[in-house]
């Protein structure tokens, strides 16, 4: 892939993924 | 590779900065939390309840100090992205040109039938798909910061529970603590700041410059020069 894809994908799936696990943590009440 | 870091280097910097500093609140949260539960055990003559580093980093308490100050970053470049399209700061590089307040047209925003042959191919189609790609970063940023509202209000909700019990009071439903001071003076103590900052980013660079920088005006610019003029 090329790398500045790669930078893009990588930010978005890191900021998607965070508010999704925070987001299911705080709705399953840990 | 090197072409690889260095065509990268300001998002790998960024993000190692990122990582280095969650790693950081995380230890510094951990120790934090558990100080706390040694001391409220010891006045409640109970056991404390420590947590381990790897449990702490899972808990609601962890995510609601994450997702808080996510939000209010993504809230500031929502904003500053919208605010710009309209408003003007006169001799700001933040700021548009004084004649140029608005959507501009297609011509400027190479749209449509005024497309290059390099142009994003959404931009060119000139119908719905160009409607939303001409509006994909704000969109998009904007989710994020829906997005870590809305995990910052279920993990703060579930952390303020979690106190409450441990307080022998009952838990609230999500609504009342949607309303409620705990929510609301953790996201306006964000917000403000980064309103702030923002704003005094916006004045500053009027007069003020960082020679090399894309944020500054070039040094020799007038301070009466507006936008990418100056």
């Amino acid at each position: 892939v090329n790398a500045v894809r790669f930078m893009f994908g990588l930010y978005l799936t890191l900021i998607v993924s965070g508010i999704a696990f925070y987001t299911v943590i705080g709705l399953t009440h840990h | 590779m090197r072409g690889f870091l260095r065509e990268n280097s300001l998002s790998i910097f960024f993000l190692g900065l990122f990582l280095a500093a969650l790693a950081g609140q995380a230890i510094a949260g951990h120790a934090h939390y558990n100080q706390e539960e040694i001391t409220h055990a010891k006045l409640l003559h109970e056991q404390p309840e420590t947590l381990s580093l790897g449990r702490y980093v899972v808990s609601s308490s962890f995510g609601q100090a994450v997702m808080e100050n996510w939000q209010s970053e993504y809230l500031q470049f929502t904003l500053m992205m919208m605010a710009t399209i309209w408003l003007l700061q006169k001799g700001s590089p933040e700021s548009k040109e004084l004649d140029k307040a608005g959507r501009e047209s297609d011509e400027d925003q190479m749209v449509g039938e005024h497309a290059r042959p390099d142009s994003p191919r959404w931009a060119t189609f000139g119908d719905w798909r160009t409607r939303i790609y001409e509006n994909s970063l704000l969109i998009v940023m904007g989710a994020i910061w829906l997005g870590t509202w809305f995990g910052h209000s279920v993990s703060g909700w579930s952390a303020f529970n979690a106190d409450q019990i441990g307080h022998e009071e009952k838990g609230v439903s999500y609504w009342s603590y949607i309303g409620s001071a705990d929510f609301w003076e953790a996201t306006l103590q964000n917000w403000q700041s980064e309103f702030l900052a923002v704003g005094s980013m916006a004045v500053l660079a009027v007069y003020l410059r960082q020679r090399g920088s894309p944020e500054s005006k070039p040094v020799g610019a007038p301070h009466s020069a507006t936008g990418v003029e100056g």
